[in-house]
């Protein structure tokens, strides 16, 4: 790291540069006036001199002084907090109070005495190294903290995703559902649930064995997943090889239709088994308008009997109530 | 030593930027003085600044003491005080004898 030293007069610069150097600081960079100093420091256009972390400024330079360099150079947002020490024989009220406004941290009278150098260059950079060492840790948190949101979005989505199907597991439903019931209850909509179940599942997973049913669940989650048409249309997987989807804003006839569709993209996997078979669906749905007399639980029974009726018509066809 | 030397003490450290430092002065004093001729006054004062921001620096009070009055005397364009002033540095850096510590 540096120190710049903008000072016109060669025998300040010496005895300066000696001061700073018994006091370790090896590394001056020298600026004979302000145009020089900006060409050190990439100013305008440059690049920024992240080396320079301290900044010793004569106010009584050739062309632009002291005061107007200091202001320029605190106008750059890298240099805002790197500290300058105006070098005055001029300490009046007046000029002080002017290099106070333009940014200046401190000021040290000519002629410099060595304990005075010493005792201002010491604590402005101390005051910096503890800016930096905040600065540094302000980023450590913000970094900390979109971790840990990262890993808390990620912790949420897996504690809501079915880890077999990649679906909506049954606990997302829960709450899905309940929000969208009191939303079409506030609106007086209607609202529609589709229960799906796998036919044959466990003769499926007796004779294809139970890594074949997970491949089995996981193709047929994929078809009804894409059997939802609108962004508010939902599937979970409900437990076993039961799924269910909530259709938003959607009446019995909608659902009937939603429900074939999942019916034919099931059948269109093709999924054989069994020598001879194809793995199907049944699918019962229930709709409504929610008021204060109905529940969730009685919709989703609703759906559940016309699943029942569908299963007992003779499997692979879709009931509504 | 002669008897009316003036003994500096100076840091080590600074020896070898004396000589140097003291030559400059001598160049200084020639400077004000074709300065003074030509009634450059602005150029005496410059002079007068830059050797009262400097001298106690290096160790030298009285050249920072003579500065300040060359300048003072140079704004006031009182060429008898910026001759007495620069004769008064001129003997000062003749009686000079610095001790290195």
């Amino acid at each position: 790291m540096s120190i710049l030293l903008v000072e016109d007069s060669e025998d300040i610069v010496a005895i300066l540069n000696r001061h700073l150097e018994k006091m370790g600081y090896k590394n001056t960079l020298n600026a004979a006036s302000a145009e020089l100093a900006f060409g050190i420091l990439g100013m305008p256009g440059g690049n920024i001199n992240k080396e320079v972390e301290l900044i010793l400024m004569d106010i009584g330079l050739p062309g632009l002084d002291g005061i107007e360099a200091c202001r320029k150079i605190k106008s750059y947002q890298w240099y805002y907090d790197i500290p300058i020490i105006m070098v005055t024989a001029d300490s009046s009220v007046t000029t002080l109070e002017n290099a106070f406004k333009a940014g200046a941290i401190d000021y040290l009278t000519k002629p410099v005495k060595m304990i005075e150098l010493r005792a201002r260059v010491g604590s402005a950079l101390k005051l910096k190294h503890e800016m930096d060492r905040r600065k540094a840790r302000e980023v450590e948190l913000e970094a900390m903290t979109r971790q840990l949101k990262e890993a808390n979005r990620i912790l949420t989505n897996l504690s809501y995703i079915d880890a077999l199907t990649g679906v909506a597991n049954r606990r997302y439903f829960d709450d899905y559902f309940e929000q969208e019931w009191k939303k079409a209850f506030r609106d007086h909509t209607f609202i529609s649930v589709i229960m799906v179940d796998i036919d044959f599942f466990k003769m499926f997973n007796d004779t294809e064995g139970h890594s074949a049913g997970d491949e089995c669940l996981r193709r047929i989650a994929g078809a009804l997943s894409d059997s939802m048409r609108r962004p508010g249309d939902f599937i979970a997987r409900y437990g076993g090889e039961e799924f269910i989807s909530v259709l938003p804003d959607t009446s019995i006839d909608g659902a009937a239709i939603i429900g074939e569709t999942m019916r034919t993209n099931v059948c269109s996997l093709n999924i054989g088994f069994a020598n001879s078979k194809t793995v199907t669906v049944s699918i019962g749905a229930a709709a409504t308008i929610p008021d204060k007399t109905m529940t969730i639980k009685w919709l989703i029974s609703e759906a559940n009997r016309a699943l029942f009726t569908a299963k007992k018509s003779g499997k692979n066809q879709v009931k509504v109530f | 030593m002669a008897d009316d030397a003036i003994v500096i003490t100076i840091d080590n450290d600074l020896a070898d930027l004396i000589p140097g430092y003291l030559a400059n002065r001598r160049n200084d004093i020639d400077k004000m003085n074709s300065a003074i001729d030509a009634a450059d006054f602005e150029t005496v004062r410059v002079i007068g600044h830059q050797l009262k921001g400097s001298g106690g620096g290096y160790g030298f009070d009285f050249i920072t003491d003579a500065g300040a009055a060359v300048e003072q005397a140079a704004k006031n364009k009182d060429v008898n005080s910026i001759r007495r002033h620069i004769a008064a540095l001129g003997d000062y850096l003749n009686r000079l004898e610095i001790v290195y510590e």
